[in-house]
């Protein structure tokens, strides 16, 4: 029963994009990441590092400052403009520019009050955020050079900036320059540029530059303290902590080295910052750094998000590597693949063999390869943000900003090469609501549920060459995060702001139930074959299944979802996807970034402290747990018939292939 | 290529005569012969008869062998180098016939085509028979001059008499042009730079008039003169190893000659030399043993020649030469050169210490090399001594050639005074004998009864001839297990132990002969030098190879050991095929054979088993080989086994 023959599809080149800011939003719990496409996603890193959310970026958009404050959420770029976004839509809210060019840095008082911004013109311009509004405020003088980085004093009176040769120190309240410190040069004629800052409350400065060194300067005297030749190239970043007592700084060279501050003999004189630890985590670029409470975050051009902990005096690194969902698609009556890419999307037929073999591992024979069928650019090539296909194959759909298009698609496979064919249905209805964040074909195909992160939830009626919002239902305030469509065809589970799950059918328009609330939100759901149960993985990786019928846990999942071993609670990556095996009921298929499981739900529960998930553990046949660890950053695994299963894989390798080279260092042996 | 073919009779001569020359005769079948003691004989070469003879009277010397003239239609002959006679065929007396006497002493009269006779003086002049009283009195050459060689060439516009004058130190070639035009006579002299003594000449002029005068001198070497109108060319051919002390040569056309007096396998002979491949061709040994050596005369496709009280005709066949008939007949090319003992110093530098150590080098391998330097054993011992030392140290064993290091052991195995064993001893363990001189070092080693020394050269010498090899099997195999014992220089240890009952020789014995077997050897000329080992010598090796293959002895053959078990199966084959015939037919090989062939039989019984294991193991390994990840691509349809 645990034989498959597998489409093993590495065909879709998936490349992340590098992170440029991190911030932390301590009350919320939640960290800001922005990437080089100028979108920004949210986590929660309280939730076992969820992604939450979402913004796509725009391609004129580029995001280098992001700003919390409170709930709302700052970015500022090279366009000019700080914006704010509304974490509800996903959309931007608000925009005011700076007028004085590009904004290279970002910054706010310890109220919460003003935000500061650090221009190509070399204005630190302020921002008014009170009450809920964004507004310019003032511009402070003009200085020669740029302004790559800016620090606010929390006694509020000053912000430091830092530029080309310089860090100047600016009087909030006159908008003068009080204080020049001057840096010193590498070579002649090579000018140092100071790419990041921070300010401690009693004003001593820490400042990252072009040289590679960290600098420790009194603020109040304009005097150097100490400089650490920490990196052998520029250090782009650097982050304090809320005690003021430890600072994480990394740049080109992406060691991450910290700085702490420490009392060698009883008395204040006697305080010193001294470098303490280095870690050599990353390999590329490290552009953002962030304290969270408990660890360090770190990411950059490698990007992937780097956790730092200190546990017993060692300190231990973990990567975070997301892979997004709902970006491979499957009609499974055509056995046609959907892969999603920024402004594009590609269908690919699959190939077929009719052989079989007994060995595992063996590559068989292909009686046809795998085919493009079709390569569809988004319009004006902005993002796509969610994309869909008919299980029949018949109809294609996406969404970007503005638009949800709809398109036939015929392929005519009578000929040794296929005849692909593609007509637009055109969108008829004005009630469309956009932009649209999730969307399901109903297994029919005749209808379209879109929701948007706003919490509408449409359903769009497609007839032959015309589409029309046949329905609309508008009942989450909080926003829809998840949308998962029934087998049936009659049902759709939504996950709202709130984290509630609820159960909509949309043949009446009416909420089946809500499920019962968990601590931690949910990461993935989805409907058995059947349609009478909807399994639920949440952050933590509890697995729970719901009789949607019964409206209530089934008795599977009351007995066994807290018996689960206590190995696959901590196991470093979650669950992200659910399938289910058409051959076996019992069969639940968890799949994650680096594996994928299958629960029998017909056996026994191992014992909660067996460690099943060891490398020596030897599987048996009666085990309720069966892992695969053969695939690398898999990124779908779905069931098909029969004993077919699809993987698509992204490598690791694959994907540092395509990233800008590293900074070349001498190794031993080299 | 010319090719002789077998010889005939021409003629029985009562006594030995040399004969004077064989010109051409009226008939085309026909020639004559002019012999020294004052016969003229005109001889039918297809009938091999004697058509006319023209006795000489007692006491008068044929100075000018007989010639025919077409023009004359007559025979002409000079007597005491003055006197020519003229006669034509009815007249039976030469006494009797028509006579010319001049002043000058005659040394050859020439006929050629189309002209009446020419007359040739000692004093250089030549004329026309008829005008050769008017001149013959004007000298061209001095009086010390004498002529060595003189030959008539045909031009397209008239002929030429060349002659080659030696005096004192100079050899000159002059040439007496007639020129049809002017009906006139021009003298040309050529000096000849070649000045080494000359054994004999011969001419040939090729239908376009092309000349070549050949000289073949007496250290062997072949030399050319292109004869032109105005110039002579002069070229040195070749060195003919083969030739003897004594020669004699005719010319069949521009690039082949025939030379009596070739030494081929220890035999006197007449051979075909092409001058274009440098390389003697058909050789045909004398009929009967010469004294002297005969000369040769050409005519008619045929090769004349007396020996003995017989004249011999050889007929040849005429054809182009080329490369594939020539190849392997050269001989290696020998250094002429004085091969002298200067040691090179390879040293870059212009002044460097080494220098010194090279000259001290030179000077005590020629001390070394030269027995009356080193004439007893002592000096001998010492000065290897140090050549040995200065040898070592400094890398100057690069400034030896391998040719100086053959000379000096040569000096120690043709040394009779004493033997040199220690050096010799030094020498192999060095590596200082190269493997040309390993066949005459074997053949003194196995003289002397050097055991030690023998199995010492086995084990450092490279690419022993399988002649060799045999020699020292045979030798081995003659001697008993305590002549093995004498003088033994070998370490014990390393003689592997024998089982006395089934080995028919003693541990040492056997211990040598293994070396012996242990050797790479072909065996196509193995089986041709086996044949040479006696019977009973091949029994006793037999025996032994038997034991080597088929005892159980562990000690006896296994991959440590040499020879290994398929050298002892070689060597066994090939023994069997040298002397199949005699085994097969001899009772006391029987028992041997009949053993052998079991063990054979058993052995491949054992083989063919460990075949048939040998693919089971195969199978097994790809079984259980480590699993090689096969590449995906960029899609693949794989078989999963999750459980």
């Amino acid at each position: 029963m645990g034989e498959f023959r597998v489409h093993h599809v590495r065909f879709f080149e998936y490349q992340p994009k590098p992170i440029h800011c991190l911030a932390y939003e301590k009350k919320n719990k939640q960290l800001a990441v922005s990437r080089s496409d100028g979108s920004i996603e949210i986590w929660l890193p309280e939730s076992d590092w969820l992604q939450e959310k979402v913004i796509s970026g725009r391609s004129e958009q580029s995001v280098e400052a992001i700003v919390w404050q409170g709930k709302r959420l700052f970015t500022a770029g090279l366009g000019g403009d700080v914006t704010e976004h509304n974490l509800l839509t996903l959309k931007p809210k608000n925009s005011e520019p700076c007028n004085a060019g590009a904004i290279w840095c970002l910054t706010k008082n310890f109220t919460g009050t003003r935000l500061a911004a650090g221009t190509e013109d070399g204005c630190v311009v302020l921002f008014d955020i009170e009450m809920g509004q964004l507004k310019y405020l003032q511009s402070f003088g003009k200085q020669e050079g740029r302004i790559l980085s800016i620090a606010w004093h929390t006694q509020e009176g000053v912000i430091v900036t830092g530029g080309v040769d310089n860090i100047r120190l600016w009087s909030v309240k006159s908008g003068q320059a009080i204080q020049r410190l001057t840096l010193g040069h590498q070579q002649e004629n090579q000018e140092t540029i100071v790419w990041c800052l921070a300010i401690t409350s009693n004003m001593t400065i820490i400042s990252g530059d072009s040289r590679g060194k960290t600098c420790f300067w009194n603020g109040r005297q304009g005097t150097l303290i100490k400089t650490f030749s920490s990196h052998k190239a520029d250090v782009l970043t650097l982050s304090i902590n809320e005690e003021e007592d430890c600072v994480f700084s990394s740049g080109v060279d992406p060691l991450l080295v910290g700085f702490e501050f420490v009392t060698t003999k009883s008395g204040v004189g006697n305080q010193h910052w001294v470098q303490s630890t280095t870690q050599n985590i990353h390999k590329h670029d490290v552009r953002a750094v962030c304290f969270l409470p408990n660890c360090i975050v770190s990411a950059g051009i490698g990007t992937n998000l780097c956790l730092t902990q200190r546990r017993r005096d060692e300190t231990i690194s973990k990567r975070i590597a997301h892979i997004p969902q709902n970006i491979v698609h499957v009609a499974k009556e055509k056995k046609m693949v959907m892969l999603r890419y920024t402004d594009y999307l590609e269908v690919w037929k699959l190939g077929h063999t009719n052989f079989t073999s007994e060995k595992d591992g063996e590559i068989l024979p292909l009686r046809s390869n795998p085919v493009k069928l079709l390569q569809l650019k988004c319009k004006g090539q902005a993002a796509i943000l969610c994309c869909g296909i008919s299980n029949s194959g018949d109809h294609i759909a996406y969404c970007d900003e503005h638009n949800l298009r709809i398109y036939q698609l015929s392929v005519d496979e009578e000929d040794y090469t296929p005849k692909v064919g593609l007509s637009k249905i055109t969108m008829a209805s004005e009630d469309l609501r956009v932009p649209i964040h999730h969307l399901e074909f109903t297994p029919d195909g005749r209808f379209i549920v879109t929701a948007t992160a706003s919490g509408y939830l449409q359903l769009t009626e497609i007839n032959e060459d015309r589409a029309h919002v046949s329905n609309t239902f508008n009942v989450f305030a909080d926003g829809i995060t998840m949308l998962t469509m029934s087998p049936t065809g009659n049902c759709v589970a939504i996950v709202s702001g709130d984290y509630t799950i609820s159960i909509l059918n949309i043949t009446n328009n009416t909420i089946e139930c809500n499920l019962p609330k968990y601590d931690h939100p949910p990461r993935t759901l989805r409907f058995s074959p059947s349609g009478e149960d909807l399994v639920i993985a949440y952050s933590n990786n509890m697995i729970f299944e719901f009789d949607v019928d019964k409206k209530e846990y089934t008795t599977w999942s009351r007995r066994e979802s807290r018996r689960f071993p206590n190995q696959w609670f901590k196991r470093q990556n979650k669950v992200c996807r659910i399938t289910f095996d058409p051959r076996n009921d019992d069969h639940l298929v968890l799949q994650d970034n680096m594996a994928f499981v299958i629960v029998d739900k017909s056996k026994t529960m191992p014992e909660k402290k067996k460690r099943i998930f060891d490398k020596w553990y030897k599987p048996k046949k009666e085990d309720a747990f069966h892992q695969c660890k053969k695939y690398n950053f898999l990124m779908y695994v779905e069931l098909l018939e029969d004993d077919w299963m699809l993987i698509v894989e992204r490598t690791p390798l694959a994907i540092l292939n395509n990233l800008p080279a590293t900074l070349k260092q001498k190794k031993f042996g080299t | 290529m010319a090719a002789l073919l077998d010889e005939f009779v021409l003629a029985n001569l009562s006594s030995k005569f040399n004969i004077l020359s064989v010109e051409r005769s009226p008939s085309s079948n026909n020639i004559l012969a002019t012999f020294e003691a004052g016969f003229i004989n005109e001889y039918n070469v297809d009938d091999q008869k004697l058509i006319h003879s023209w006795p000489v009277r007692h006491g008068v010397n044929v100075t000018s062998p007989g010639i025919w003239c077409d023009e004359e239609e007559e025979y002409i002959c000079v007597f005491n180098q003055q006197e020519i006679r003229r006669w034509n065929v009815d007249d039976n007396i030469i006494e009797k016939t028509r006579k010319k006497n001049i002043k000058t002493d005659i040394y050859k009269v020439f006929t050629t085509e189309g002209y009446k006779p020419i007359v040739l003086c000692k004093n250089g002049a030549a004329e026309f028979i008829e005008n050769i009283k008017s001149i013959c009195e004007t000298p061209v050459i001095g009086s010390q001059d004498s002529i060595v060689y003189a030959d008539i060439i045909k031009k397209q516009n008239g002929f030429g008499v060349i002659y080659l004058v030696e005096s004192k130190n100079k050899r000159t070639l002059h040439c007496q042009w007639y020129l049809d035009d002017v009906e006139q006579w021009k003298h040309q002299t050529f000096v000849i730079t070649y000045q080494k003594t000359v054994i004999d000449y011969c001419c040939h002029t090729d239908e376009n008039s092309n000349t070549c005068l050949f000289l073949l001198g007496s250290e062997k070497d072949l030399y050319r003169i292109n004869i032109k109108e105005s110039s002579i060319e002069e070229e040195f051919i070749s060195v003919i190893h083969e030739l003897g002390t004594e020669a004699s040569i005719v010319c069949l056309d521009n690039s082949q000659i025939v030379i009596a007096g070739l030494l081929k396998k220890g035999q006197n002979g007449v051979g075909i030399f092409d001058t274009k491949y440098c390389a003697v061709q058909s050789f045909k040994p004398f009929p009967e043993i010469c004294k002297v050596v005969p000369r040769v005369f050409c005519l008619n496709n045929h090769i004349f020649m007396n020996c003995g009280k017989k004249l011999y005709a050889f007929p040849y066949q005429f054809g182009t030469s080329t490369l594939s008939e020539f190849l392997g007949k050269s001989r290696s090319v020998e250094d002429n050169t004085n091969s002298s003992l200067h040691i090179i110093n390879w040293s870059t530098k212009l002044k460097s210490k080494g220098n010194n150590t090279v000259k001290q080098l030179e000077t005590i391998l020629n001390d070394l090399i030269d027995p009356s330097k080193t004439q007893n054993k002592s000096k001998f011992s010492d000065q290897f001594k140090i050549f040995l030392e200065c040898l070592i140290k400094g890398n100057n064993s690069s400034s030896i050639s391998s040719l100086q290091m053959i000379q000096l052991c040569q000096r120690c195995l043709s040394e009779r005074k004493f033997w040199p064993s220690e050096e010799l001893r030094q020498l192999l363990n060095h590596g200082y004998i190269s493997s040309g001189i390993s066949s005459e070092l074997i053949e003194v080693l196995i003289e002397k009864k050097e055991n030690s020394l023998l199995h010492l050269s086995l084990q450092k010498l490279s690419e022993i001839p399988e002649a060799c090899l045999i020699q020292i099997l045979q030798y081995y195999i003659g001697l008993s297990d305590e002549d093995f014992q004498k003088n033994l220089d070998i370490d014990i240890s390393t003689v592997i132990e024998v089982n006395q009952d089934k080995c028919p020789f003693g541990a040492l014995k056997a211990h040598f002969i293994r070396e012996v077997l242990s050797q790479p050897f072909s065996d196509i000329f193995l089986i041709d030098k086996l044949r040479k080992l006696n019977f009973k010598n091949v029994l006793s090796l037999l025996d032994f190879l038997f034991y080597l293959m088929a005892t159980d002895d562990n000690q006896a053959v296994s991959f440590s050991t040499r020879p290994q078990l398929q050298n002892v199966i070689d060597w066994i084959s090939c023994t069997i095929d040298a002397h199949v015939t005699q085994l097969i037919l001899s009772p006391d090989a029987r028992v041997l054979l009949i053993k052998l062939h079991e063990s054979v039989s058993q052995q491949t019984q054992f083989y063919d088993g460990m075949i048939e294991l040998e693919a089971l193991l195969s199978q097994y390994k790809s079984k259980l080989s480590n699993p090689i990840k096969p590449k995906i691509g960029q899609y693949c349809i794989e078989v999963l086994h999750i459980y």
